[in-house]
């Protein structure tokens, strides 16, 4: 393969990509309550969703299962991913809470919260989702 | 005798198919490519040809040293080619049932299913470690039997060609006698889905009747839609994660392993197996299921 084909190789793809986006493929998932815990119970093995905070924006969600463990839910794309969470350490930012994932690629999750929802989140060892 | 390269003559009309999905896209589901996504797969897929260049040198060494020790002279009859095309995606299935079952061949394999989505760029997701994930050693048998190296690499350039239409979700299905015999987008769907019915079911290549030979074939079903991934959503587009995260994930738990026997075990085991159990494999997410289903049925 020569640098010619594959800098036409790469080219091609980028100009797929482009065609995707001028097309208006895709867009982003839109997550509500029912969503984020059935996708938790869905890619979890064994976890049973009890209760689910969801950003402002439905670009993510927490996800509180029944023996007290969380679950983050993120829009990728038009679909979603999920993590457990080991360790629940929220952030503040402004306009929400920043929740770390402890992967570095799924990387940190922003919920859009009301004042009040992130005042009782950052609580230490919340009891149940505000 | 001198055979051209199938993937690379192909290269036109799978460009010019994905284009075409995409328009179709637009009218009837516009979340069927995700342009981010799409990026991705293609880059993935032009990654796996240079990668391809660099190696095939090698396999093609090896090929041919394992063609030396050939226990018939097969030559270049027709019937040569035919039982050639067979036997070599009889190979395929081999290498592809392993390559779900054994980490170290995941390893390489995960890339083509790490995408959300189920389209025609998700066929070009393809591994860049595949010589070192011993790929390859799947279809040295046929060359110990005799087949010329070059006859079964265009074979192999065939199976791969065939596979790229079946990654749709533009048709639905065939009529009754294709799917019994020929690998289609309904079977291929199944193979691609995280749902626990269709874990690890589906692995042909071209002819789904390996699949009904070894036990292994799971129909798609209307009231099953096939949810796509892998069970640890990689939840990032970046290609290089995609291309060598399960590398990373066996090479941390190599390390952190207790004992040379577990260490090894994390190599050979299947995706997912972990010393202490901690894990899910997709046996464990089937069994759950079943049990699951066996307890709503009581």
């Amino acid at each position: 393969m020569s640098a010619l084909t594959l800098s036409g190789l790469i080219a091609t793809a980028l100009a797929l990509a482009g065609i995707a986006w001028a097309l208006g493929l895709g867009g982003r998932a839109a997550l509500d309550r029912g969503r984020a815990m059935a996708e938790a119970e869905e890619r979890l093995a064994g976890f049973a969703a009890t209760e689910a905070l969801v950003s402002e924006d439905g670009a993510a969600a927490l996800v509180l299962g029944a023996h007290g463990e969380l679950a983050l839910v993120k829009a990728h794309g038009v679909e979603l991913a999920v993590r457990r969470l080991s360790r629940f350490a929220p952030q503040p930012v402004a306009g929400g809470v920043r929740v770390p994932s402890g992967e570095r690629m799924f990387g940190d999750v922003i919920l859009k919260l009301s004042a009040a929802q992130c005042e009782r989140l950052l609580r230490p060892s919340p009891e149940s989702l505000p | 005798m001198t055979l051209p390269n199938p993937i690379e003559l192909a290269i036109p009309a799978f460009v010019l198919l994905v284009l075409a999905e995409m328009v179709l896209a637009r009218y009837r589901d516009r979340r069927g490519y995700c342009p981010r996504d799409t990026l991705t797969s293609l880059s993935l897929g032009v990654g796996n040809l240079a990668a391809g260049v660099l190696s095939g040198g090698l396999v093609l060494a090896a090929a041919v040293a394992a063609h030396e020790y050939r226990l018939f002279e097969l030559g270049w009859t027709w019937w040569a080619f035919v039982l050639c095309f067979v036997l070599d995606d009889l190979a395929y299935y081999a290498f592809h049932r392993s390559a779900h079952r054994v980490r170290w061949f995941w390893a390489s394999h995960v890339i083509h299913h790490s995408s959300q989505h189920y389209n025609l760029a998700t066929a070009l997701r393809q591994p860049w470690t595949s010589f070192f994930s011993l790929a390859f050693a799947f279809r040295l048998p046929l060359f110990v039997l005799g087949f010329e190296p070059s006859m079964v690499l265009f074979c192999a350039g065939l199976n791969l060609v065939y596979q790229f239409w079946i990654h749709t979700e533009a048709i639905g299905r065939l009529p009754r006698a294709i799917e019994a015999v020929m690998n289609t987008p309904s079977h291929h769907r199944v193979h691609h889905a995280v749902n626990p019915r269709y874990l690890d079911r589906n692995y042909a290549g071209v002819f789904i009747v390996w699949d009904r030979l070894f036990g292994t074939f799971e129909p798609e079903r209307d009231d099953e839609r096939p949810r796509y991934g892998i069970i640890h959503q990689l939840g990032s587009f970046s290609i290089l994660w995609a291309a060598f995260h399960e590398w990373i994930g066996i090479g941390r738990d190599f390390w952190h392993a207790p004992g040379w026997r577990n260490k090894l075990r994390y190599l050979v085991r299947e995706p997912g197996w972990s010393h202490d159990g901690s894990r899910d494999t997709t046996d464990s997410i089937r069994a759950r299921w079943l049990a699951r289903g066996a307890e709503a049925g009581k």
